[in-house]
């Protein structure tokens, strides 16, 4: 079956035309929004009070433009737990949970998938039934079961938690994968046995390999998504903070943020003063690693997903 | 035993090695968790969550917190909150899929722009939550202002009063709301054939009815994939009402979401065990009305959806 490289036999279509003018209007305001980003934390106080909307320098000249911002956000710290942890430390937080948490994410359910879908035993077909079924069945208000699964285990408060908890077959991925594996050749398989190779072998050197882009896309879908995500680790690892949840808490709960303190100088001094230009300074910190990924990875990040298929 | 005995018996002992540890993880974390959430909802604990004893006090609370005559949750009156839960889950049915249906329709036609815009449709996904809310914040409450002084005009904060709070809160999550999903529509909409289009353009079909008679149909079961995901998560939704004013809900004037009220409470009742078998309990209560909703929904729509025998 021919793919859709269809000629647009609609020349000029009003429909199109409204549709394109509302999705202009819509991607300006995004642009706008990364735009405002950036120019506001590195304004002064009294240039982004003169100058709200344009470049830095445009009222006050260089005198308007300014790094503290950045800098600021950097010797702040967070009240978290009744400790205060510092950025750097926010920041290896961060980075240990988005790595590690999207690696098990992305990896359990594509081991999973490859047994259910490369051996035919009944107990795959029920695999692939559990992970349908709870997917389709929502489960609400588990998050103090799950409080006290993880003090009880030892976990809470523990970055593995978060590795131990995402790193379930239950998602959408496990279909995505599932999809990849039973599109693989059993010519492959197959090859390898006669040549003597080995289960553990054939998965991890021979089919591993050519579902290596499905698993690097996922991966980073994964990374993006924990990166930004500040819920998880505030109800389930409350003192060990991450660069998220220190800018959701520098826009709306600056009670727990102070100022004035370096690592190893004991209490920091004095709440910080939120505005702004320091919350878009935070916010700029913050969507840097995510804007970076996606202008590399931006094809892949976009690459074909598709859930549920073409009727017919 | 011969060759290929040993050769079954090792593959399924790779088998039952391979699979055992994430099933492990899912009787765990998955299993075992909803069932001791259930447990939790009927037990009595104390702070230190020591259980006492077992009950339906926890459930009785529930359906008094829904009524507004709670004496633990005082200013809570979740039929209320239910309320608004309902009005954003229909809303997101009805302006947020059909647009993202457009939005995708566009792309999928390959229109004036759309390498363009399908890159800027896909930065909401790659932007946190966090960024956006506060670049959006400040557009309906000061930037507005700033705008409009450029024109001459005089324009207040959007965010007046708790009603337009609402509202502007109900945007924010269709404005944010973009990226997976209108991937996940074009992405399905370049797989229809391209005979059954070309042989429909040829008899004339419009643009519009071309959507409505060929693309629907065609993409019917990815659009019932998000209604039944938009269902299921009418109870867990929490319009970003916490990474707009984190415990400070009074900000919206009485507005709320029940998924908002679930993470909210959970998170500030850390470590009150008392509070925890109460909205253990809740969860149950809204799980039970979602459970057959969803399904209902799924069965529904596959039902009447159309039929390409």
């Amino acid at each position: 079956m021919k793919n859709n490289e269809t000629k647009m036999k609609h020349k000029f279509s009003p429909f199109y035309c409204v549709l394109g003018i509302v999705i202009g209007l819509y991607s300006a305001t995004i642009i706008s929004s990364i735009y405002f980003m950036f120019v506001t934390a590195f304004k002064t106080q009294p240039e982004f009070r003169a100058n709200p909307l344009w470049l830095p320098g445009m009222g006050r000249g260089i005198a308007g433009l300014t790094f503290n911002n950045i800098t600021e956000v950097f010797t702040c710290c967070l009240k978290a737990d009744g400790i205060f942890v510092f950025v750097p430390e926010m920041i290896y937080n961060s980075i240990i949970y988005s790595f590690g948490t999207a690696f098990f994410a992305t990896l359990v359910p594509c081991v999973m998938a490859y047994f259910a879908a490369k051996f035919e035993y009944k107990f795959s077909g029920l695999i692939y039934a559990i992970v349908v079924a709870v997917m389709i069945i929502p489960v609400v208000g588990t998050m103090p079961a799950t409080i006290r699964m993880l003090k009880n285990t030892g976990l809470y408060n523990k970055l593995v938690s978060a590795f131990v908890l995402k790193g379930n077959f239950v998602n959408m991925y496990f279909l995505v994968f599932y999809a990849s594996f039973k599109g693989v050749p059993k010519d492959y398989t197959e090859a390898a046995y006669v040549d003597g190779a080995s289960e553990l072998r054939i998965m991890v050197n021979v089919i591993m390999p050519l579902i290596r882009n499905a698993f690097f896309t996922i991966l980073l879908i994964f990374f993006v998504d924990f990166w930004n995500d500040y819920q998880t680790p505030l109800l389930y690892i409350p003192a060990k903070p991450t660069i998220a949840r220190y800018i959701r808490t520098l826009s709306t709960d600056m009670v727990n943020v102070y100022k004035g303190a370096t690592i190893g100088t004991g209490s920091p001094q004095a709440p910080a003063k939120g505005s702004m230009q320091l919350q878009m300074a935070g916010c700029l910190i913050m969507a840097v690693p995510t804007l970076t990924i996606f202008c590399l990875f931006r094809n892949k990040l976009m690459g074909n997903l598709s859930m549920g298929g073409i009727k017919g | 035993m011969n060759s290929i005995e040993r050769k079954n018996k090792n593959k399924l002992i790779f088998y039952i090695c391979g699979i055992s540890i994430p099933l492990l993880q899912f009787l765990f974390f998955y299993v075992f968790i909803v069932f001791d959430s259930i447990l939790m909802a009927f037990q009595v604990l104390d702070e230190q969550g020591t259980v006492l004893g077992f009950t339906v006090n926890n459930f009785v609370e529930v359906f008094k917190v829904f009524l507004g005559k709670s004496t633990v949750e005082k200013d809570i009156y979740l039929l209320g909150v239910l309320k608004d839960s309902i009005i954003l889950f229909f809303v997101s049915i009805l302006f947020g899929s059909t647009a993202n249906i457009l939005f995708s329709n566009y792309l999928y036609k390959k229109k004036a722009g759309h390498k363009f815009f399908q890159i800027v449709l896909f930065i909401p996904q790659i932007l946190s939550a966090v960024v956006m809310s506060r670049v959006y914040m400040y557009f309906v409450t000061q930037g507005v202002g700033d705008i409009g002084a450029l024109f001459g005009l005089k324009i207040f904060s959007l965010m007046k009063d708790s009603l337009s709070k609402f509202i502007w809160l109900i945007v924010f999550s269709l404005w944010s709301g973009f990226g997976a999903g209108v991937l996940m529509y074009t992405s399905t909409m370049s797989g229809i054939p391209v005979e059954v289009v070309e042989s429909a353009q040829l008899d004339g079909i419009t643009p519009f009815k071309e959507l409505i008679f060929i693309t629907m149909p065609m993409i019917y079961p990815t659009f019932v994939t998000f209604m039944v995901v938009n269902v299921a998560s009418i109870f867990t939704n929490q319009m970003h009402l916490y990474t707009f004013y984190g415990q400070n809900i009074d900000s919206v004037g009485g507005h709320s979401t029940l998924g908002y009220y679930l993470f909210a409470r959970a998170a500030m009742w850390d470590g009150s065990w008392d509070k925890y078998a109460y909205l253990s309990a809740l969860g149950v209560v809204l799980s039970l009305v979602a459970i057959p909703l969803t399904l209902g929904t799924k069965k529904l729509l596959e039902k009447v959806g159309p039929s390409f025998e």
